[in-house]
């Protein structure tokens, strides 16, 4: 008992993070099973943090990260002097909630129709042709839409030059640019979304809806009280967990569609292009450094806040 | 065993056969490329000197660096070995590498790509002060002290400038079959301007998109020296002996520029949007495209046909020619402060400089295979029968890029003659009255990254004719105010003056 005790206070550490001594004998398998995770985790997460360094020094190739000049806050100023940091943020954050509002309410609205039809044989199809673009490299996508927008020759112009309406230099219009991402977003992530809530469907106790039947409720009436009450724990699930990535823009997607045109920049530009073109046009490692360093705080600011919100409306709901 | 051991023992044994097969694949060739690439050959055991360069790498790459060797091994003793990277990926690639610090040789380096400056600044180029005159004195005394000074950033030369054309004749090649159609002479044109009838004609005649290009905007066309090409937003006019900066949107050169450009725009004259390179070419062999603009050194006609499969007729609509910084250091080859033998590179650099037959190796290939002579007395060379610029196994097309270019062999008979011509327009050219100066961005970095961003986005549109002058350059103009162009000004003419005082 004496010894017991001993242990565990001069464990204190080690015992809060891994719970006591025989705690961890019970779970020893299961903890080294978590081993190869923590270790690339940390290796892929947590030394590379080290770097952040390089967002306050006036980082040189020949000194290297430690023996670069410090220089404060300097390499924040050109993110702060202008615009940018305001409009970088505001496209992110923007962009991202009409993805993941449009995307969500797509989705489900996909599922509930296959699950209707999920007895015919071409529900397969269905789902594979919707699946499809998932698949896609954006750099490819952006050859589809250059073909479809291209001023000259583009098809997209083509059809409105049947229609008489005067064509468009789509690459030089800003304001259509959030509609058209958010489309390409849609077309390449609402199979996996659509699937993902048909499964969720399919875990519902059929007897829920026969039931609904017996008492002669409609298609309708059973989508809206059962099927989807049903699936809102799945739906916060993935809304908590895509609003925790909301601050990382896809890269892909924002760089390739828009062919990096500097006319599209105010309403395409977002943190990971601008970090990006940071780097390799200014070449400015610290500059760019800098800019992700933002991107990383706001971003963790956003996570806490929205699994606070989360905790206050429902707390089994949240994810810590 | 216990239960408990058995699963344990298994656990483990999934998990390292986890490790291992994830990290087998990559660690092997990482280790190989670089074991062979730097240090000494160990067959040999002579040091081996890598070339890093932006071409497409060649089929026939191998057969090119063996020839070489054979040349360069029994004069200087170092082997060579070629390291092509591909122009679209080479700039990314160059800064990645030497920003993760590792080791080079000899790397091709300029304002316009993996930024000599940026470069310099970051402290990876090898000062050659020294090794110049004492391992390449060919080289060095190629060129006069006043063509180095270009090259010298903060009293120290870190690259090696390939000799060419230094000033930049911007003019216009012109499809010569069409010029014979509409019946159009280049000989009366004096400027941009006077190329309009001939564009009505042929968009009216032929139904396409005359022009192939984005905008008229060419700093030194307009009488004005760009003092720093990372720096689009500024620069001086190059006989200004007061030496004052200006910022190029306010000048009504840039305004007139912006205007012609605007009309041929809207005249359907240029292409409604920027072409990716690769589809640009391919349509101008197509014959969707009449004319391009460039810098028509003498040559160009042959360069132009080269690229672009017609016949062209090219003409300077640039006068004076201006010789500046950045066309004399346009393109330039460096070694690395990293690289193990620093003078082992210089050497071969000295050969890549003043050995023709060294450098038309690199350049053009294997004699005999790559190519043949046409003409040995006027060195001009020709493809050989049944292989085209398509066909070629080597013809990395790059001839700027290696060394001295006039050590060319010609590829056409046209051409005979283009190099003294060239380094006559060299010698002849005005000098800008900043010729040697250098901007130092240290202190204005910050300024420089967002006076770079509005100008994309607000001033080349304006640039580029999408958007009139009077609409946009007002806007523009208070929104590079607001990036500190004004600190920037400031602070190269301040430069500027010190520089001047400094050569007194």
């Amino acid at each position: 008992m004496t010894m017991q005790k001993n242990v565990t206070s001069s464990n204190g550490l080690l015992t809060k993070f891994f719970g006591s001594r025989r705690d961890m004998q019970t779970n020893l398998t299961l903890l080294s099973m978590a081993l190869p995770g923590i270790v690339l985790l940390f290796i892929f997460a947590y030394l590379p943090m080290v770097g952040l360094l390089i967002a306050f020094k006036d980082y040189r190739f020949a000194d290297g990260i430690l023996g670069s000049a410090w220089v404060g806050f300097a390499n924040f100023r050109f993110l702060f002097g202008t615009d940018t940091a305001w409009r970088i943020t505001r496209n992110t954050l923007l962009m991202n909630c009409l993805f993941i509002v449009v995307n969500t309410a797509a989705s489900l609205t996909i599922a509930v129709l296959l699950n209707e039809v999920f007895k015919s044989r071409m529900t397969k199809y269905y789902q594979t042709l919707l699946f499809f673009p998932y698949f896609i490299s954006w750099v490819i996508a952006s050859y589809f839409v250059f073909a479809l927008l291209s001023a000259q020759g583009g098809i997209l112009n083509q059809w409105l030059d049947a229609l008489g309406v005067p064509p468009t230099a789509w690459y030089r219009s800003p304001q259509y640019w959030p509609a058209i991402l958010t489309l390409a977003n849609l077309w390449n992530g609402v199979g996996f979304g659509s699937i993902v809530y048909l499964a969720g469907i399919l875990g519902i106790d059929p007897m829920l809806f026969e039931a609904a039947k017996m008492d002669g409720a409609s298609k309708w009436q059973q989508v809206r009280y059962i099927t989807m009450p049903m699936l809102l724990p799945l739906v916060i699930i993935l809304t908590l967990l895509a609003i925790g990535r909301i601050f990382n823009a896809d890269f892909g997607l924002f760089y390739f569609l828009p062919r990096d045109t500097p006319m599209l920049y105010p309403t395409t530009d977002v943190i990971d292009t601008f970090v990006y073109r940071s780097l390799v046009q200014l070449g400015d490692i610290s500059m760019a450094a800098a800019a992700g360093f933002y991107q990383s705080v706001v971003g963790f600011a956003m996570v806490v806040t929205a699994n606070w919100i989360v905790r206050r409306i429902n707390a089994d709901y949240s994810l810590y | 065993m216990s239960k408990r051991t058995s699963s344990l023992l298994l656990t483990s044994l999934l998990l390292l056969s986890l490790l291992l097969a994830a990290c087998a694949p990559a660690a092997g060739p990482v280790d190989a490329g670089e074991q062979s690439s730097l240090s000494q050959d160990a067959d040999d055991n002579i040091p081996v000197v890598t070339y890093t360069y932006a071409r497409v790498p060649q089929p026939d790459q191998q057969m090119v660096e063996d020839a070489l060797n054979d040349i360069i091994i029994p004069e200087i003793g170092v082997k060579l070995k070629l390291e092509p990277i591909d122009p679209g990926v080479y700039n990314d690639k160059m800064q990645l590498r030497l920003a993760s610090g590792e080791a080079c040789d000899i790397i091709f380096t300029a304002p316009w790509i993996n930024s000599y400056a940026n470069n310099v600044a970051n402290g990876v180029l090898y000062s050659l002060d020294e090794l110049l005159p004492q391992y390449a004195p060919g080289l060095w005394n190629s060129m006069p002290e006043t063509t180095w000074e270009a090259a010298r950033v903060q009293g120290h030369i870190y690259g090696v400038i390939n000799q060419q054309i230094f000033p930049k004749p911007w003019g216009v090649h012109v499809r010569t079959d069409l010029l014979q159609k509409y019946n159009f002479s280049l000989d009366d044109v004096a400027q941009w301007e006077d190329m309009e009838p001939f564009l009505a004609a042929v968009a009216e005649g032929e139904g396409i998109t005359p022009v192939l290009g984005d905008n008229l905007w060419r700093s030194q066309y307009w009488g004005y020296d760009p003092l720093d090409d990372g720096i689009a937003a500024i620069g001086m006019a190059a006989a200004d002996t007061t030496l004052t900066v200006v910022n190029f949107l306010e000048t009504d050169e840039f305004k007139k520029a912006a205007e012609i450009t605007k009309r041929w725009y809207d005249n359907g004259w240029l292409p409604l949007e920027t072409l990716p390179r690769d589809e640009s070419q391919a349509m101008f062999r197509a014959g969707q495209f009449a004319m391009g603009y460039h810098v028509e050194k003498p040559g160009n006609d042959v360069e132009s046909k080269n690229a672009y499969g017609w016949d062209f007729t090219i003409k300077n609509l640039t006068d004076p020619l201006i010789i500046d910084t950045a066309g004399t250091t346009a393109t330039l080859n460096a070694i690395c402060a990293s690289s193990p033998h620093p003078e082992a590179a210089m050497q071969i650099l000295e050969l890549f400089n003043t050995n023709a037959q060294v450098y038309n190796t690199l350049a053009r290939g294997v004699e005999g295979v790559h190519w043949v002579w046409e003409d040995e007395a006027n060195k001009v060379m020709r493809f050989p029968d049944g292989v085209t610029a398509d066909t070629s196994t080597y013809n990395p097309n790059g001839d700027w890029m290696f060394g001295n270019q006039f050590n060319a062999y010609y590829r056409d008979p046209a051409q005979v003659g283009a190099w003294e011509a060239t380094k006559l327009m060299n010698d002849t050219a005005f000098p800008s009255e900043a010729l040697g100066f250098v901007v130092d961005r240290t202190p204005i970095e910050t300024e420089v990254a967002q006076v770079t961003a509005v100008w994309k986005e607000q001033v080349e549109p304006i640039m580029n004719g999408w958007v009139a002058w009077d609409d946009a350059a007002p806007d523009a103009m208070a929104k590079l105010e607001e990036a500190g162009i004004n600190r920037i000004i400031d602070e190269v003419e301040s430069q500027l003056q010190a520089w001047k005082a400094s050569k007194e």
